[in-house]
């Protein structure tokens, strides 16, 4: 079900994939830069969970990262490896920060994504192939996370940087600037 | 938030739905502030208009760049207030006044990035004054010591001459008393006197100095703690700035 092409997908550095979800991962939104780059119509994608794109060679940690720290109210950066409808796959840098109400609860999460640069890209894909491996071991995805969390933060720890400080080093601020 | 969307959406019948109260409905509540606001199921529905679901796209899209800039903004502006200064608003897809406000933010976080390595910098630099000028203290500390030891000793000195010259007093009577025999023994009394006399002179001058130093380095003492308090001060000031 879940097949692949091998084919890569991109859109504009000027286009922001939006997506916002409910607390639980729900889609409530999608907007068309979204729906077309996946191949999804928004009534496909309403109320499905976020995960209708995840791609197989994604790394379970990250996600697990992602979620707990967006939990915590805090926002998160990641490269995420998306599959479209069709088994393409699109690459994301993505921006996920909770939305709180006037009494301060996280009520929502909103998710901006841009093109990635292809540099940040040749950093992260031997990590997230590391991380793979390490998962390939364990056959439920609870094990998976477990393993490969310690291998993820033991990275960061020898190079001596926290997670935000470690994307940021990678990426190039001004991809996509207007001119 | 969605209890509202989910009241306009679908309802598959033509025409159910009034995309222009719902529209203006999405608009009025962004002008609030709720950016979560947006117009949905647009393309699987039925259009009075075909240039509807456009305008409903497009409300979309302005939505979605407005709530981007703002959380790109606002989570920026919240590291640099937490003296984290890598986190930069993202340029990507911000055009026109989104990407000049987003410039204008980025340029006053490098600013502030450079501040903050100046303000590290003078912290350090004053730390250093504060260790070199804590050693001076000591060294005047050890020169007022110095000077009382200088004192004592005069007076030890002073002293000395003192009993030196009452001894060749007793010696010139114990020569005279003896005659001609102590006539000789009478000269090294009255030269031992003399001796005595010039010690007592030289003493009673050191004395005079030593008073002066004394008074010297009192002063220099109260102006030194005087400057000393005032480093202390800015330490606290800075140490505050820094915590801040």
């Amino acid at each position: 079900m879940s097949h692949l092409t091998g084919h890569e997908r991109t859109f504009e550095p000027s286009e922001i994939i939006v997506s916002k979800t409910d607390t639980k991962g729900r889609i409530t939104y999608a907007n068309q830069v979204f729906q077309r780059v996946a191949g999804y119509t928004e009534a496909e994608l309403l109320g499905k969970p976020h995960s209708i794109v995840r791609h197989p060679d994604m790394p379970r940690c990250v996600f697990k990262y992602l979620w707990d720290t967006i939990a915590a109210g805090r926002e998160v950066f990641a490269y995420v490896l998306n599959r479209a409808k069709c088994g393409d796959h699109y690459w994301v840098f993505a921006h996920v920060t909770p939305t709180f109400d006037h009494h301060n609860r996280i009520i929502s999460y909103h998710s901006s994504r841009r093109v990635p640069c292809r540099k940040a890209l040749s950093t992260i894909v031997p990590i997230y192939q590391s991380l793979m491996s390490v998962e390939k071991r364990h056959a439920n995805p609870q094990d998976q996370w477990k393993a490969s969390l310690p291998v993820l933060v033991d990275t960061l720890t020898k190079a001596g940087v926290s997670y935000d400080e470690f994307i940021f080093s990678i990426t190039d601020q001004n991809v996509g600037a207007a001119a | 938030m969605s209890e509202h969307q989910h009241e306009a959406t679908p309802n598959h019948s033509f025409g159910a739905r009034n995309w222009i109260a719902e529209a203006s409905d999405v608009c009025q509540r962004a002008a609030q502030g709720d950016l979560e606001a947006r117009v949905l199921n647009i393309d699987d529905q039925k259009h009075a208009s075909p240039d509807m679901p456009e305008l409903l796209h497009a409300i979309n899209h302005l939505l979605d760049m407005t709530d981007a800039f703002v959380r790109e903004a606002t989570a920026s502006l919240e590291f640099a207030g937490g003296g984290k200064f890598f986190r930069r608003v993202l340029l990507a897809g911000m055009r026109g006044s989104f990407a000049r406000a987003a410039g204008s933010i980025n340029a006053a976080t490098a600013q502030m990035e450079q501040e903050k390595k100046a303000l590290d910098r003078a912290h350090a630099q004053r730390l250093e004054l504060e260790e070199d000028f804590n050693k001076l203290r000591e060294v005047v500390r050890a020169l007022a010591d110095a000077t009382g030891h200088i004192d004592l000793m005069s007076k030890t000195m002073a002293k000395l001459a003192s009993q030196t010259s009452l001894l060749s007093i007793n010696a010139s009577i114990e020569a005279a008393r003896v005659g001609d025999m102590g006539r000789g023994f009478g000269v090294v009394a009255s030269e031992v006197k003399k001796l005595a006399t010039q010690a007592a002179s030289a003493s009673s001058e050191i004395q005079g100095r030593v008073r002066e130093l004394t008074g010297a380095a009192k002063n220099t003492s109260q102006t030194i703690e005087q400057i000393w308090t005032v480093i202390r001060d800015q330490g606290s000031n800075q140490s505050e700035n820094k915590a801040a």
